[in-house]
């Protein structure tokens, strides 16, 4: 039997997220612990851990996760806080969530532009706000609460929209880019979100990134499509698509060597394909042309 | 001339769209009122509400792979379905993890209803084993037992009430459900099982969950405990089987203990 070695090379504590990490899934988890990869970080679904007072299914199995945070950086990414959502702040969820970054000693925590639940029921999917000005007042009233909870800044991913509000008045660049200069915030620049918005909507993906703060965005997930009839799907159920490699340049070029990540949800494949997607993203990060030292 | 419809707040946009994906045609026109008109707009609304649907089913799926081993992915999800339906306020807690809860229960009243389920009725006790390790894979970790602290309550054994592991579940069946659990993963299945007790532990063994079947003394300890009883009448009770109690302990399945109001001096 193989035994774990905590001690082998312990993670810095609080250390920065650098390179192409990996989004790391249960079915994967034994197997990083065994075997050790190469990975500079890894990237885990805070809503998946949080114990929350009173809730007995509330974690899965967390010594596995803090087995792994002693080896590796880990991000939290959440689903789950509904930051959009009309219904008051689910204090008891940020609680929970707070102690989750505490333990693992994590700095970083992401969560969507988006809302999961209304009227008090969830409905286990990222929705999409309106891009109006009511919204934007919204959002960034709650970033600013959650921020000022957790001590720490949020970082926010950009939605995917399947449907279009007929009232929204903003565009998505310059609606996050306007929820970071009101809020404080950091964004997470989803790639394949872009994509699939373009496809579907012919929303500008370059203008998105023309318009956000490029020194607000702290992290880039890819993430495979699936094609039902005339529509993208982000399903997070296969290879990055060669025109989100292709944004994903265009957004390095921007926003220089940012921390990238490779989602995959759905038809989760051997760790061998996450891994080789995420050497892909690395050889476009290593790619970068050297920062200037000149004024 | 048709009046334009007001601009949705919101509030208005939120529960409109979420009245949508899960609602009936009626919803369905409420929310059109408000979003663009497009090529795909009506597939993209569809995303939603598949998704919505989806997400639940997939998660049933996957907390009963002993089911969906037995009966395939097409009848587990029309029952599923049908669930859902049934079973609405359990579908829109924030916790999927409790989804499948009162599955065991829906499919009980399902044997009786649906001819082709009447070769199985030990369905919903499967249904049930299921859902115990589904739930220990998602239980919090425990602490270790303090032995030290156990010692120092000398006393006070009137007002102590142990705990057993957040994973641990106890499931009680007329059947052999152990065996059918494991000719059901094999994939061979036979014609007819004969009634035969069983009880079984489900636990989380370190990072893998496992179900035993267990003795009476045993289960007898494990649901005293469960129930809230005192370890002084737990004991009692069990007489000659009180000596499991320490093997318990250090299988893990004992893993605490708390003081009544009385050892606090309440």
């Amino acid at each position: 039997m193989n035994k774990i070695n905590f001690e082998k090379h312990k993670a810095p504590k609080s250390a920065a997220l650098f390179g192409a990490g990996i989004g790391l899934r249960n079915p994967h988890m034994r197997e990083v612990l065994r075997d050790e990869p190469s990975v500079p970080w890894f990237e885990v679904i805070s809503d998946n851990f949080m114990s929350r007072s009173g809730d007995k299914l509330g974690g899965i199995d967390r010594h596995q996760l803090f087995a792994i945070r002693e080896r590796y950086p880990i991000s939290l990414h959440g689903v789950g806080m509904s930051l959009g959502s009309v219904d008051p702040i689910d204090w008891n969820y940020l609680q929970a969530l707070k102690t989750l970054a505490s333990d693992l000693e994590c700095q970083w925590i992401s969560e969507h532009a988006a809302f999961v639940s209304v009227g008090q029921k969830h409905y286990h999917d990222l929705l999409p706000l309106p891009y109006t000005e009511e919204a934007l007042v919204h959002l960034s009233d709650r970033v600013l609460k959650v921020q000022d909870y957790l001590g720490q800044a949020l970082i926010i991913e950009n939605a995917t929209n399947y449907i279009q509000a007929k009232h929204s008045t903003l565009s998505d660049g310059e609606f996050m880019s306007e929820l970071v200069a009101r809020s404080g915030c950091n964004l997470l620049v989803d790639i394949n979100n872009l994509y699939v918005n373009e496809h579907n909507h012919a929303w500008s993906a370059l203008d998105f990134l023309d318009r956000v703060p490029a020194d607000s965005v702290k992290e880039i997930h890819l993430a495979g499509f699936s094609i039902n009839d005339q529509m993208l799907i982000d399903s997070h159920s296969a290879p990055v698509a060669e025109p989100v490699w292709s944004l994903y340049q265009d957004a390095l070029l921007r926003f220089g060597a940012t921390p990238t990540l490779i989602e995959w949800d759905n038809n989760i494949p051997d760790f061998s394909t996450l891994l080789q997607q995420a050497q892909q993203a690395a050889s476009y990060l290593h790619a970068l042309p050297e920062p200037s030292c000149e004024s | 001339m048709k009046a334009e419809p007001k601009q949705a707040t919101l509030a208005e946009w939120q529960q409109s769209l979420a009245d949508a994906c899960g609602g009936g045609k009626a919803d369905l026109d409420a929310l059109q009122e408000h979003i663009l008109d497009t090529a795909n707009s009506n597939e993209g609304l569809g995303v939603y509400r598949n998704n919505f649907l989806g997400a639940r089913l997939g998660v049933l799926l996957q907390s009963f792979p002993r089911l969906l081993n037995l009966l395939g992915e097409d009848y587990l999800r029309q029952c599923g379905r049908r669930f859902l339906a049934e079973y609405p306020l359990d579908a829109t807690s924030d916790n999927m993890n409790y989804l499948g809860r009162r599955f065991p229960e829906f499919l009980q009243k399902l044997v009786a209803e649906k001819s082709e389920l009447s070769n199985y009725p030990w369905l919903a006790d499967l249904a049930e084993l299921d859902y115990a390790r589904h739930a220990a894979y998602y239980a919090p970790d425990d602490i270790s037992f303090d032995f030290k602290a156990f010692e120092d309550l000398g006393g006070l054994g009137q007002d102590i009430y142990l705990q057993t592991s957040h994973s641990l579940a106890l499931v009680e069946c007329e059947w052999p459900l152990h065996q059918l659990d494991c000719d059901i993963a094999a994939g061979r299945i036979h014609a007819d099982y004969p009634k035969q007790g069983q009880k079984i532990c489900v636990f989380r063994d370190n990072f893998s969950i496992q179900a035993k079947k267990i003795s009476e003394e045993e289960f007898s300890l494990l649901e005293g405990i469960l129930k809230g009883r005192t370890m002084i009448s737990l004991l009692e009770q069990a007489g000659e089987g009180a000596k499991y109690l320490p093997l318990l302990i250090q299988k893990g399945w004992v893993c605490g203990f708390t003081l009544g109001p009385r050892a606090n001096g309440i």
